[in-house]
């Protein structure tokens, strides 16, 4: 090799430095990727609103005057809880189809070969969700309140509910996110996600009391994450029954799937 | 010539995925400022070797550096140093060709500004300005293969890593991006390529290594390994493909080395250093036997032959591009 074509060898480019600036940009870089990807996807954004809406309208007009839950005489106020939660849950499933689909398309190789902060590829993804799921739950409020859902609380106690919600739903995506990284593959992402959520939303006070179950099927749905969840939003929307028990299960239930899921997804996604 | 260090090198790298091992012990040394070719077939560890450089997989054993740096413990130095285009165009669908090129700039860590005018100058050297804004989804095969390539440059990277970067595109793309890419080595990007096409191969690279189950079998310039084979290359086509078998004993003992089959194409390859008595010994023997054959030739060697003359070498798996066939009654 010549001197002549040494100089033409192109300069070293400055190597990126590691650290929180480089996550927060990431995140933001990349959470408003993950969000343009859905915004340009409208068949996406409305399948994503019309089940819960079909729910509503389902329970509210069809099985709605058979339930009876003692304690409501309004059942649309008792429903539309149940509805948030339910949204919460199936809106951070698609979490687990995006990081398929990521991974399985090459995106997820592209970002990890370039200086990206390794931290802020999951952490975007789960943002992303967050907010469309804020979108979500908006939207099904804007429809409760239409169809005779009325809050019967303080404005606090009625956001700090709602937020509630949007905490579960937001560790459920790590969860979900880590269950895409596990199947890798978006049409088994799209059924084991359903298997997952189906018998929590289901076995749980959703849409009716969990008195009336077996007692082996009460026993799961008085323990498990959704039923305290929207028991703790019913308390804190509707002022009736002891709010401080759900919302502590709540609380424990949400953080710690977030932990867990968050912990083995950063570990998974190093290795996938 | 001045003596320059390797920009790349690969020492005694292994990687296996459970009992299967993808990588026995690969080493390399890349030139900066030249382009290798790393030729294999499917399935022979191309793929993974090239993950391992673009810091996507973590070796089992060995050493790879880019640039001096290690690409397990300074994996965020290669990083910023590499340009990787991966086997599939991995751009997004529902953004612009811009929208794709700004993100890559800003994953760099580069201001909203300078992504944009990186974006810019990579979509100008990719010919792909006035696309620019229009969603890749309506872009062509060609266009987002180029798009691909366009998000790998982003960064300005020293050395470019692309992993079968024509396959599945038609003719006259493949010579389009070939062209791209042999402007960008002028430039001095060092590039490492993997391909399953030999005329890539031939026509890019100032080195080709042969892969083959997870070892470096042969490595060398194009020419060097042409040379290989020795001399020129009879080449006779059979009229009916029941005749290859035949061919393959008849010709046995005429050339320096065995003759070689290549079913799909219904023609029998032999190596010769002495092309005339070769191709005149060929000839007696095709009309005593009375076998039918289409063509009947001597030329220079191709890197086909130059494969299928390595590969046969090692025990494999028939493929089905490539079938070595031992000749049948050799002895006789």
């Amino acid at each position: 090799m010549n001197t002549a074509s040494i100089a033409l060898l192109p300069t070293r480019p400055p190597i990126r430095p590691p650290g929180l600036r480089a996550f927060v940009s990431d995140t933001l870089v990349l959470t408003r990727r993950n969000l343009l990807l859905s915004l340009r996807t409208p068949q996406l954004v409305v399948a994503a609103a019309i089940m819960p809406v079909m729910f509503v309208l389902l329970f509210r007009y069809v099985f709605g005057g058979s339930i009876h839950v003692s304690g409501y005489s309004n059942y649309v106020d008792y429903l539309i809880p149940g509805i948030i939660v339910q949204t919460s849950l199936f809106g951070g499933s698609s979490s687990a189809v995006a990081v398929a689909e990521d991974l399985s398309k090459g995106a997820t190789d592209r970002f990890r070969s370039l200086p990206t902060h390794r931290g802020a590829i999951l952490t975007a993804r789960t943002l992303a969700d967050l907010v469309r799921l804020t979108y979500t739950v908006a939207l099904m409020i804007s429809i409760g309140l239409l169809v005779g859902f009325r809050f019967h609380n303080a404005v606090l106690p009625i956001l700090s509910g709602i937020s509630i919600a949007l905490f579960f739903g937001y560790a459920c995506s790590w969860l979900f996110a880590l269950l895409g990284l596990l199947v890798r593959n978006v049409e088994t992402a799209t059924v084991t996600t359903f298997v997952v959520t189906f018998p929590l939303v289901f076995a749980a006070s959703t849409f009716t009391s969990t008195q009336t179950m077996p007692h082996w099927l009460r026993t799961f749905a008085d323990a498990q994450p959704v039923t305290n969840v929207i028991d703790a939003l019913r308390a804190l929307t509707q002022g009736k029954g002891p709010a401080q028990r759900p919302v502590l299960y709540a609380l424990a239930w949400s953080t710690g799937i977030l932990i867990v899921s968050a912990t083995f997804a950063t570990r998974r996604f190093r290795e996938a | 010539m001045t003596t320059t260090s390797p920009i790349i090198t690969v020492e005694g790298v292994e990687k296996s995925f459970g009992s299967t091992r993808a990588l026995a012990g690969v080493d390399l040394a890349v030139e900066p400022g030249t382009v290798l070719g790393l030729l294999g077939r499917n399935g022979a560890g191309k793929t993974t070797l090239v993950r391992i450089l673009a810091t996507l997989l973590a070796p089992d054993a060995g050493r790879v550096r880019v640039a001096g740096a290690d690409v397990v413990r300074q994996a965020r130095v290669v990083r910023s140093l590499i340009g990787f285009a991966g086997q599939f165009a991995a751009v997004d669908e529902t953004l612009t060709g811009r929208e794709n090129l700004e993100l890559v700039g800003r994953l760099y860590g580069l201001g909203r500004s300078k992504a944009r005018g990186r974006a810019d100058e990579s979509l100008e050297r990719l010919s792909l300005t006035d696309a620019a804004d229009r969603r890749v989804g309506t872009y062509s095969g060609g266009m987002r293969r180029r798009l691909d390539l366009g998000a790998s440059l982003v960064g300005r990277p020293v050395v470019l890593i692309m992993d079968e970067p024509t396959t599945g595109l038609d003719p006259r793309t493949r010579i389009e991006l070939w062209t791209f890419i042999e402007e960008l080595v002028r430039e001095g990007t060092t590039l490492l390529l993997t391909t399953q096409y030999l005329e890539e191969a031939d026509r890019l690279a100032d080195r080709i290594a042969v892969i083959e189950r997870g070892r470096v079998i042969a490595a060398g310039s194009p020419d060097e390994l042409k040379q290989r084979i020795g001399g020129d290359v009879l080449e006779v086509r059979a009229t009916s493909s029941g005749d290859v078998e035949r061919l393959v004993g008849l010709l046995n003992g005429l050339g320096s080395g065995p003759p070689m089959a290549d079913l799909r194409g219904q023609r029998v390859t032999l190596p010769t250093s002495e092309r005339v008595q070769t191709l005149l010994a060929a000839a007696r023997r095709i009309e005593n036997y009375g076998i039918a054959v289409d063509d009947l030739s001597v030329r220079r060697p191709s890197l086909d032959d130059v494969f299928l003359s390595l590969t046969r070498q090692t025990p494999t798996q028939p493929s089905a591009d490539f079938q070595p066939s031992q000749p049948q009654g050799a002895a006789s």
